[in-house]
């Protein structure tokens, strides 16, 4: 399955960003044999509104099947369910080897009820 | 004529501007094109022709025909569609109604429907001072992303005939160039604020690319220092003179229609040199009343 993890900064394992419409950048790769396809800058992390679909639809046009992400917000949930990709939830993974490595084993969550606008309970 | 009023920031009294040069003109025009927060009316008494709703189009997008190719999600320059191979989708409150998606579609799978966006209300104007005058305000409702629509119909169903006030919207966004656009005159109100200054000067800017000749009335003169003075100055801006910063004008706006007939001879001299001044820079030929 073509994957995608939200990143930033330039680690290595790369980092996870604690956001998905406004992350630094996307990671795609090969989930099956780890290969990565492309990292991508993401151009809508300044956009005024709708970052979350924006981001949807980049990774739709890269072919990704399945987003390994924090929380989408509700309309960036409603956008990827109408465009057919998978999501799970990155729980509290820091990085994107340890993330994927859940993931083969079927640990994170797969999203799959309606969103509720949940922001990053930072306060 | 017509003559816009912005300001850069809110709040900084181009409601109070627009309002008192309207009411100095008897007979004149006065819309309101801050769609977002409408509140020129509280200050006039307006027997009202008519309240109509504005629509703006959206695209449908017919399943049978649609093939998923996403030619139409691409050129899309607001997001307002989305694509996959699986499906495709509108949110029609992202549209700006170009009808470019269906233009694009290879497979005539775009129509448009119709959908409110907000309202228009139009009458003649009572008081203050039997006005006589024409008097718009545009209304844009919650959620909608865009008053730009509703801001060109009330510059299109302006009259004609007569001096035109166009209160603006805040900010240097669309809502803010849509009402300033191919105006005679526009009035930038600053206020002696640091944000005052800032926000200004982006609103200079602005006034600056679409072209229009432009001066400045300083309102709540007095409430800071003369940073600002320095500034139209470096930047050889007019000044077309000030509103001072006293308890009766604040006490006056908060007064509504009320509060400017309580205050209605206090407010017309205050507002008379800028009146004068005003008609001088933007070369109004008829007399003022």
């Amino acid at each position: 399955m073509v994957l995608a993890f939200s990143v930033k900064g330039d680690a290595t394992p790369p980092l996870l960003d604690e956001r998905f419409g406004r992350c630094e950048a996307f990671l795609v790769l090969d989930s099956e044999s780890g290969e990565i396809q492309s990292r991508k800058v993401n151009s809508g992390a300044d956009a005024s509104s709708s970052a979350g679909i924006t981001a949807v639809q980049t990774l739709a046009n890269a072919g990704v099947q399945g987003i390994v992400a924090p929380h989408l917000g509700p309309k960036a949930e409603d956008a990827r369910k109408r465009l057919g990709l998978r999501v799970w939830n990155q729980g509290t993974h820091t990085n994107v080897d340890s993330a994927l490595e859940a993931w083969r084993r079927g640990e994170l969550e797969e999203i799959t009820g309606d969103s509720k606008p949940k922001g990053l309970h930072r306060a | 004529m017509e003559i816009c009023i912005v300001s850069g920031k809110g709040g900084t009294g181009k409601t109070t501007l627009a309002t008192w040069l309207f009411a100095y003109h008897g007979g004149s025009a006065l819309l309101d094109c801050d769609v977002e927060e409408p509140n020129a009316g509280l200050f006039l008494d307006v027997g009202w022709d008519s309240v109509e709703s504005v629509n703006t189009g959206y695209p449908i997008i017919d399943e049978y025909f649609c093939a998923n190719c996403g030619a139409c999600a691409s050129f899309c320059a607001f997001g307002a569609i989305l694509s996959s191979p699986k499906a495709t989708f509108v949110l029609p409150e992202m549209c700006h109604d170009c009808g470019g998606c269906g233009i694009v579609c290879p497979h005539g799978a775009i129509t448009f429907g119709e959908r409110k966006t907000g309202k228009i209300g139009q009458g003649v104007v009572n008081s203050p001072r039997e006005h006589g005058g024409f008097f718009s305000y545009g209304e844009l409702n919650v959620g909608e992303f865009s008053g730009v629509r509703i801001i060109k119909k009330l510059r299109e169903s302006a009259p004609k005939d007569r001096l035109v006030f166009i209160d603006g919207p805040p900010g240097t966004s669309c809502s803010a160039v849509a009402a300033l656009e191919n105006v005679d005159y526009a009035v930038l109100v600053g206020e002696p604020t640091p944000f005052g200054i800032s926000d200004m000067a982006m609103a200079v800017r602005m006034i600056r690319e679409l072209g229009l000749p432009f001066g400045v009335v300083v309102n709540k003169a007095g409430i800071g220092n003369d940073d600002i003075l320095d500034y139209c100055h470096k930047e050889g801006l007019t000044i077309l003179g000030s509103i001072p910063f006293k308890r009766t004008v604040a006490e006056s706006m908060a007064g509504g229609r009320e509060g400017w007939l309580e205050m209605e001879e206090e407010n017309l001299q205050i507002i008379a040199p800028i009146a004068e001044a005003l008609a001088l820079e933007a070369g109004l030929s008829q007399g003022v009343s």
